[in-house]
């Protein structure tokens, strides 16, 4: 690149914000009553809210289940129309004989036997509304209670990790890893036990594993690249990365560094790490990862600051608008193009004379000395972190 | 040095750019996700700079498209004045890409080839580096070759050149004033086959895109 070699500055990408005070959203579900007050302390366990989900019916044909008649399904059940069944009890028994063993039909969820059509021998349960008891999930204390919405604003501390973009609403679950920084995920290694946790990916996340993510019903996925392809399917077709975008698939996925494999940067790997099994939120619409903290000492810090009152928005989107900072030795920085895109290490060199890169351009260069190499690289291609 | 200006920031629509667009000006095509996932991570970082030959043919392929598209739209009055026939080239984009013949070459293409190339009017162009202060980087011409074995013969500053049906051309003129004497075998620069024009030369000098088809 032309021009003097006097000062050479880098953005600077706020990527880990440690023990930040900010305000976090917690919602009951459907119809419910909040039990705590503003100005409460609370703890992670503490029962903020209960929620009723509404109910609905589900179809079971008994007579295939029991391999029997439909007419002669009656017969069977072990409770009469419009009785109560509970989670686990048995609805229906076809007792041993002869030529079968024993058959019984269990209740997945508390119902009412609603009817039995004995033309196809299938029986209709209309599901019970179920109660849900919503925790607090963080040290903090309660500065919104919105009753008729159903919400409650928690002031707490946390670390905030922010990728370069993502999809996906607000959730929570426990963070499960997977296969290391830069392992590829597809729909075959999504890994067992994953229901409502958060996986972390690695380099790559496929299009499949997404759509497995999603019926798996796991909250999130945090993965290094991602092709961009799968991205805009994801992102509902487009690439905005300013402020106010949404788009909601069923799970949200926040994307650490950029499209194509790309190993998660280390800084944010080894962050997620100390929180492996605790609980985290995701946005994937703010590129976000919520990292409670989860000792109780942070209630002092908590109590003690105070948060602007119109910071009413929790916790700022992502930010298009990155500062300029000086580089000087010392400073880590991450990589932001090939080769080497994604790699991060201590700057311990600053050339004083441009080099001829195979492009055709000429650069100064940085040294950047990873854990495993020196790299010199352009100070274009470089984000202070 | 700043941090924040590269070959892409001056260009708000590249996310709309498809990928048949950029590989319109490749030859060979990398693969498509290499590319789709190239531009996204140029969007993202937009003030990175190419390393490899590769990554730099990409990036002005993009140039190449994104100017076209724009010029296509009507959208691109700041690069192009067609009323004064200038091309204009923001000057902070000469520090992304090798050589000012390479990106002067990139904006003659992806502005110029929605123009009717057959129109003697669109033979001359200014070429003008934006910045703080103007500069006139040098003169473009456009003759209409009938047939690519067709040759044009110029003389400029007392020396004769030769440029043949097809090619691009760049020839040194630093001074504000170059007088031009050419001579067409078959086809026409601003309407005849031979005479002489007076033009503006400058750091790049005097171009001919001798293409037939641009």
């Amino acid at each position: 690149m032309g021009g003097s070699i006097v000062n050479m500055y880098a953005s600077l990408r706020a990527r880990i914000e440690p023990d930040k005070i900010i305000r976090i959203e917690r919602s009951i579900q459907g119809q419910g009553k909040i039990r705590v007050q503003v100005g409460q302390q609370v703890s992670p366990a503490e029962i903020i809210g209960q929620g009723t989900t509404a109910g609905g019916f589900k179809k079971i044909n008994l007579a295939s289940l029991l391999s029997v008649h439909p007419k002669q399904v009656k017969n069977y059940l072990q409770k009469s129309l419009g009785q109560r069944v509970y989670k686990g009890e048995v609805i229906a028994k076809r007792p041993k004989s002869f030529l079968s063993s024993e058959k019984l039909v269990f209740c997945s969820s508390d119902a009412l036997l609603s009817k039995l059509d004995d033309q196809i021998g299938e029986l209709t349960l209309n599901l019970l509304p179920k109660t849900l008891d919503v925790p607090a999930a963080v040290f903090g204390v309660i500065e919104v209670v919105d009753d008729i919405r159903g919400k409650v604003v928690i002031k707490t501390m946390a670390t905030l990790v922010n990728g370069i973009c993502g999809s996906g609403k607000l959730r929570e679950g426990n963070l499960l890893f997977f296969d290391g920084r830069g392992g590829l995920l597809n729909k075959n290694q999504i890994p067992p036990g994953s229901v409502n946790h958060i996986v972390i990916g690695g380099g790559l996340i496929y299009k499949d594993a997404i759509a497995r993510a999603i019926s798996e019903n796991i909250s999130g996925i945090i993965t290094g690249g991602i092709n961009i392809s799968d991205f805009r399917s994801i992102g509902g077709g487009k690439l905005h990365f300013d402020e106010g975008r949404t788009s909601d698939i069923g799970v949200s996925v926040v994307v650490t560094e950029g499209f194509g494999t790309l190993s998660i940067g280390e800084d944010i790997y080894y962050t997620l790490k100390s929180h492996e099994n605790t609980f985290a939120f995701i946005e994937g619409n703010k590129g976000l990862i919520i990292l409670p903290n989860l000792k109780e000492s942070s209630l002092e810090t908590i109590k003690k600051t105070q948060l602007p009152k119109a910071d009413i928005s929790l916790h700022s989107p992502i930010s298009s608008h990155l500062e300029s900072v000086e580089i000087k030795i010392g400073q880590r920085a991450r990589i932001i193009a090939p080769p080497f895109m994604a790699e991060q290490g201590k700057i311990i060199g600053i050339d004083k004379s441009q080099t001829l890169l195979p492009s055709g351009l000429r650069s100064v260069l940085i040294t950047l000395e990873t854990t495993s190499r020196k790299i010199k690289v352009s100070p274009f291609n470089i984000e202070i972190i | 040095m700043s941090a924040t200006r590269g070959l892409f920031e001056p260009f708000q629509d590249l996310e709309n750019l498809s990928i048949p667009e950029i590989t319109d000006w490749l030859t060979p095509i990398p693969p498509i996700i290499n590319l789709e996932n190239h531009l996204a991570n140029r969007i993202l970082y937009p003030q990175t700079l190419p390393v490899t030959k590769e990554q730099l043919k990409i990036d002005l392929a993009i140039l190449r498209a994104i100017l076209k598209r724009m010029a296509s739209s009507g959208k691109a009055s700041q690069f192009l004045d067609i009323k004064s026939h200038k091309i204009i080239i923001p000057s902070e984009l000469i520090s992304c890409i090798p050589n000012l013949n390479q990106l002067m070459w990139a904006f003659v293409d992806g502005l110029l080839t929605q123009l009717n190339k057959t129109k003697g009017s669109d033979a001359l162009w200014l070429i003008v580096l934006s910045g703080e202060l103007n500069e006139v980087m040098g003169t473009l011409l456009v003759p209409q070759f009938e047939g690519m074995g067709d040759l044009m013969q110029l003389g400029i500053q007392g020396k004769i050149y030769k440029v043949k049906a097809g090619d691009l051309t760049v020839i040194p003129c630093n001074t504000d004033n170059c007088r031009v004497i050419y001579k067409i075998s078959k086809g026409s620069l601003l309407g005849v086959k031979e005479s002489s024009v007076d033009l503006r030369g400058g750091k790049l000098g005097i171009m001919i895109d001798g293409r037939i088809n641009s």
